[in-house]
């Protein structure tokens, strides 16, 4: 990894790592793994571990004032690190956690502390009953959030990847395979809390069944399976006025 | 007296007729459609400076300060303005738009001289964010963005490069698309919009977001949990493989299993994420160790 590759990438994270990036998707690592892959060359592997990170964090999200692990940068230095490693999953399997959490706690105690300054900045000036420093200083918080991108990942993708492949070359075979093996699991935990939050009833399993079983027997394409889900749900929460009126 | 009920409401038409008669005489300024636009604009830079303190309080005077510039022309006024939306603010950001409308209409009435006080327009915000990121939460959060991240991150499982694009297509196309009629649907229907919070039309958007998901969700557990067994039978010619029979059983028992196992410690056992997040670590490293589990193809 040059220095200019590893400085495009901590550039994206500080870029697509700002909370409003998540409502837009840019934060998300199927969107990484495509801007890592051109920036390192190799958009094919890029978005095969992209994939694989955000399968990993669909399930999790922030509920309310929570501060949830940090996908955008699980995403990141998991894609990153893993092609310029060449170990692929596995590294960035591994990765992908820690620096979830690592994200997590630069939000915790970086992002949000700090952004009281423009806030108590702002009620001075509103006090005067100015706008335009309101303005300045609401968009200067965009500085913090490119920090808590910028630094983790250009210290990982410059620093990380001989650390990688010292790591990674030493430790046995089976553990590497492990990490592969974990990130062929870890989506299950996502998709239980999804499920956790939907609330589990007869019906949802029902609705659930359908849903494994049109994908695991007929191999259908799973926006297909979402535009059946939509008909589905559609019909289940609507009624036929035509067919009440007959009666 | 339903004859008494029909002259009632006659009555009642004729003074609405007559009150906004008088409200099209009364309003001297007006937000434009161009206003609104910025504002909608705006809320997209919402979560930019959330903090614990007020959470997304500086967001939200930021996203009104065009509406605050063009009805107060006065000092004092304008520092009103912006110190009451200094005040505590919290909401998700898909649905705190319809807020934000209805707060534009809010302080478009009180710059025409109507009797609405601070204190009322926060009283509506905060009466409103409740029951908005509930809405939002669940339907942003934990449907829309599941479902089209779990449908690109299937797609990316052989490197499509169509997965990314898919993903952002709708997620950034559905996403402004919202804000954008959120804020004039909140602006329109101004306090209105408090009779919708229990409304039917929201109850059956709900109900129907939770069926497409736990859809959804069967057919993600099929296409993106990945665990085969490793274990083999007897030797030579009759050795048969156990991933074999499990799939003669049925496809994917596996990582139906793995999922039925995690959901179990989550929702009856009462295990947080993070200990899963272990316990997942520790099974699949266990497993590679005894060869038990494999990624399969």
């Amino acid at each position: 990894m040059t220095l200019l590759q590893a400085l495009l990438i901590a550039s994206w994270a500080g870029i697509s790592g700002n909370y409003f990036m998540d409502y837009l998707g840019f934060a998300r690592p199927i969107v990484s793994g495509l801007v890592i892959g051109i920036i390192l060359g190799d958009v094919t592997t890029g978005i095969i571990l992209g994939a694989t990170i955000e399968a990993i964090f669909l399930g999790i999200f922030t509920v309310g004032a929570a501060i949830a692990p940090d996908h955008n940068l699980a995403g990141i230095i998991g894609i990153s690190l893993g092609i310029a490693s060449g170990f692929g999953v596995e590294t960035a399997v591994a990765l992908a956690v820690p620096a979830a959490l690592l994200g997590q706690f630069l939000m915790v105690s970086i992002v949000y502390p700090l952004n009281l300054i423009p806030l108590h900045l702002s009620d001075k000036y509103a006090a005067q009953g100015r706008t335009r420093p309101i303005e300045i200083a609401f968009l200067s918080s965009g500085v913090l959030w490119f920090i808590k991108g910028f630094v983790p990942t250009i210290i990982a993708t410059y620093f990380g990847v001989k650390a990688v492949e010292l790591v990674f070359n030493a430790v046995p075979e089976w553990v590497i395979g492990g990490f592969n093996v974990v990130g062929g699991l870890l989506p299950a935990l996502g998709f239980a809390m999804l499920l956790n939050v939907i609330g589990i009833n007869g019906r949802v399993i029902a609705f659930f069944a359908l849903g494994f079983v049109l994908i695991s027997y007929l191999q259908l394409d799973i926006i297909a399976l979402a535009i059946i889900g939509v008909v589905i749900a559609f019909v289940s929460v609507t009624r036929n006025r035509e067919l009440e009126g007959a009666q | 007296m339903s004859l008494k009920h029909k002259e009632d409401t006659k009555d009642i038409v004729k003074n609405e007729d007559v009150n906004s008669e008088l409200e099209n005489q009364d309003i001297k300024v007006k937000v434009t459609k161009k206003t609104l636009n910025s504002v909608s604009r705006r809320i997209l830079l919402f979560e930019n400076s959330v903090n614990f303190e007020r959470m997304q309080s500086l967001a939200y005077t930021y996203t009104m300060i065009p509406v605050i510039k063009q009805l107060y022309k006065k000092k004092e006024d304008r520092k009103q303005a912006l110190q009451r939306h200094l005040e505590f603010f919290n909401s998700n950001v898909s649905t705190a738009s319809l807020i934000t409308g209805v707060s534009v209409a809010m302080e478009e009435q009180k710059a025409n001289g109507k009797p609405i006080t601070d204190e009322s327009i926060n009283a509506v915000k905060s009466g409103l964010m409740g029951p908005a990121s509930g809405i939002g939460d669940a339907l942003f959060w934990g449907t829309f963005v599941p479902i089209v991240g779990g449908i690109a991150a299937s797609m990316g499982q052989d490197g499509s490069i169509f997965a990314p694009i898919f993903h952002q297509v709708v997620r950034v196309g559905v996403y402004i698309a919202m804000i954008f009629m959120f804020v004039r649907f909140g602006y329109g229907q101004g306090m209105n919009l408090f009779q919708y919070a229990g409304h039917g039309a929201v109850k059956k958007i709900t109900v129907g977001a939770k069926i497409l998901a736990a859809i959804v969700i069967g057919g993600l557990v099929a296409s993106l949990v990945h665990a085969q067994t490793g274990i083999t039978f007897g030797s030579g010619e009759s050795e048969t493989t156990l991933q074999g029979v499990f799939d003669q059983i049925l496809p994917n028992l596996l990582p139906l299993s793995i999922f039925g196992l995690l959901f179990y410690l989550l929702n009856k056992r009462k295990w947080s994420p993070i200990l899963l997040i272990l316990f997942v670590f520790l099974l699949g490293l266990g497993a590679s160790y005894f060869n038990i589990l494999t990624i399969g193809e």
